[in-house]
């Protein structure tokens, strides 16, 4: 009994940790992507409008 | 000495009043009193004289007045370059918010990208189909049933389909062909078209031309494999230089033509003319336009001449009678005589008595005048002039072959093969091949088989 309790919280803080790794992963990309928003806006618009633009020409 | 009481320069003390401008009363803006006595170095111009610490500390308040005032116009400038690269700077929303922008450039291509681009229907959806093809697909006008506008078959699994069926064809079409060229030189030994050429003549078939293997015979050209046998390759079967062998055949069809029309027109000139002594028939109103029988003198001497002789019994029947003819009204009629343009003149006209008036004394009726061509003769001229003209146009078009053999080739369907339709060239269709069968040289007198190249095909 002891065990089936011990893997689950095994498993589930392992499922905390990857949650947290995307968590902080989201957020470095998110602080990444507005950092560089924010030194070159220009650019950065310009290659979201081209993704966008080829994700809908595939999306069709 | 230049006047500048009334100058308007600005940059001249006093602004625009010149020198009559009005004198500064703003105690910031002056200086403390000073004596108009003569400057002496050492000593500073002012009110205090001869103490150079206060001349100091003016200086020294002067100096931190103006760093003071330097100091706002220059925090002014700045407050204004501020301003101005903020107006400027066009980033700076996007600075402010820049989710909501990159948010709404994103959509704006994702939009973009998804109503532009037409024409992408026909390369995804449909393939253009001639309406050839699609006739030999059968498929052609029956409304739906996997055609898209009529032009179009929709789905690569079907076309697919279509396109292993259509393989499937052409192996078996040249599966055919090859059969029935190897069944074609099996039947070389029969010997039926080689007949006209005499029952002597031996023939080999395919042995003729050497070991042709069947399953190499066809290249990726669609030519006969003739492995360097000296044949024309298609040649041979009137394929290959189609252009050359069809003129030939116009070539003598024409000549043959012209000879039998000429020998024809001979033969028929010939039989025309012997019993007739190449006479012209003339007919002649002697009484033209309602003129009198007065008009014609006939030679009175001549016709109691004649008459007397039938009388006596002498057979000189059939005779000649010169009768003169004056045409004394101008001739209306649509014959001219040839060389006579006037009309008034006379004209002599040759007439022929065929049947001579009836008498006694045991006239015997002349023989009748003969048909113009005679049946027999005009047979025998005709089939003389078929004759002559089927060997010229023998001699021209076997010049290079010794005969020929019209085979036609009708490609159908074998039966019993499911999930054929057609191919897009109608394999029934009729193909003919003209196979000019040579001898081999020298084999119908020895007896030996095999062509041999260096004895070329016989006239």
């Amino acid at each position: 009994m002891g065990t089936a309790e011990d893997s689950l919280g095994t498993v589930g803080g392992k499922v905390q940790d990857a949650a947290g790794g995307v968590r902080s992963a989201a957020t470095g990309a998110a602080d990444t992507f507005e950092g560089r928003l924010r030194e070159k806006p220009l650019q950065t618009l310009l290659l979201a409008g081209v993704a966008g633009f080829v994700i809908g020409r595939l999306l069709r | 000495m230049a006047d500048y009481r009334n100058d308007d320069d600005r940059t001249l003390p006093g602004g625009l009043g010149g020198m009559n401008r009005t004198p500064e009363t703003d105690p910031e803006h002056l200086l403390p009193d000073h004596t108009a006595a003569p400057a002496v170095p050492g000593l500073v111009a002012g009110g205090v004289t001869g103490d150079p610490d206060a001349v100091r500390d003016e200086i020294e308040r002067t100096r931190e007045r103006m760093s003071s005032t330097i100091d706002q116009i220059e925090g002014a400038l700045l407050r204004k370059k501020g301003e101005i690269q903020e107006k400027l700077d066009v980033a700076a929303p996007i600075r402010e918010r820049p989710w909501v922008f990159a948010a709404g450039v994103f959509g704006t291509g994702l939009v973009l990208g998804l109503l532009t681009g037409g024409g992408d229907d026909d390369d995804r959806d449909t393939v253009k189909v001639p309406r050839s093809m699609l006739a030999g697909l059968g498929m052609e006008g029956n409304g739906g049933a996997g055609l898209s506008g009529g032009y179009g078959l929709s789905g690569g699994r079907e076309w697919e389909d279509r396109s292993r069926e259509l393989l499937q064809v052409v192996a078996r079409q040249e599966e055919e062909i090859r059969d029935l060229r190897a069944a074609l030189y099996d039947e070389d030994d029969a010997g039926d078209g080689f007949a006209v050429l005499g029952a002597d003549a031996e023939f080999r078939g395919a042995d003729a031309l050497g070991d042709v293997e069947v399953e190499n015979e066809w290249d990726e050209d669609w030519n006969y494999d003739d492995r360097g046998d000296a044949l024309d390759d298609f040649g041979a079967f009137g394929v290959e230089g189609e252009g050359g062998g069809f003129l030939r055949k116009a070539v003598a069809t024409a000549v043959a033509a012209g000879l039998a029309g000429v020998l024809g027109g001979m033969g028929k000139k010939l039989v025309n003319n012997r019993g007739h002594r190449g006479e012209m028939e003339v007919e002649v109103d002697l009484e033209p336009g309602g003129a009198s029988a007065s008009d014609v003198r006939v030679d009175q001497e001549f016709l109691a001449a004649r008459r007397e002789r039938y009388v006596a019994g002498t057979r000189t029947h059939g005779g000649e009678m010169d009768v003169e003819v004056e045409m004394e009204r101008p001739y209306t009629g649509a014959y001219r005589a040839p060389g006579e343009y006037g009309y008034g003149r006379e004209l002599e006209v040759e007439v022929e008595m065929e049947r001579p008036r009836q008498y006694a004394g045991g006239y015997e009726a002349p023989r009748g005048r003969a048909l113009p061509v005679s049946p027999l003769a005009g047979a025998v001229a005709a089939g003389a002039a078929a004759l002559v003209g089927g060997l010229v146009a023998r001699l021209v078009h076997n010049r290079s072959h010794q005969g020929e053999m019209e085979v036609e080739v009708e490609l159908e369907q074998r039966g019993g093969q499911t999930g054929y339709v057609s191919s897009p060239q109608p394999i029934s269709a009729e193909r003919e091949y003209e196979v000019e069968l040579e001898r081999p040289g020298g084999a119908s007198a020895t007896g030996s088989t095999g062509y041999n190249p260096a004895n070329p095909p016989l006239m």
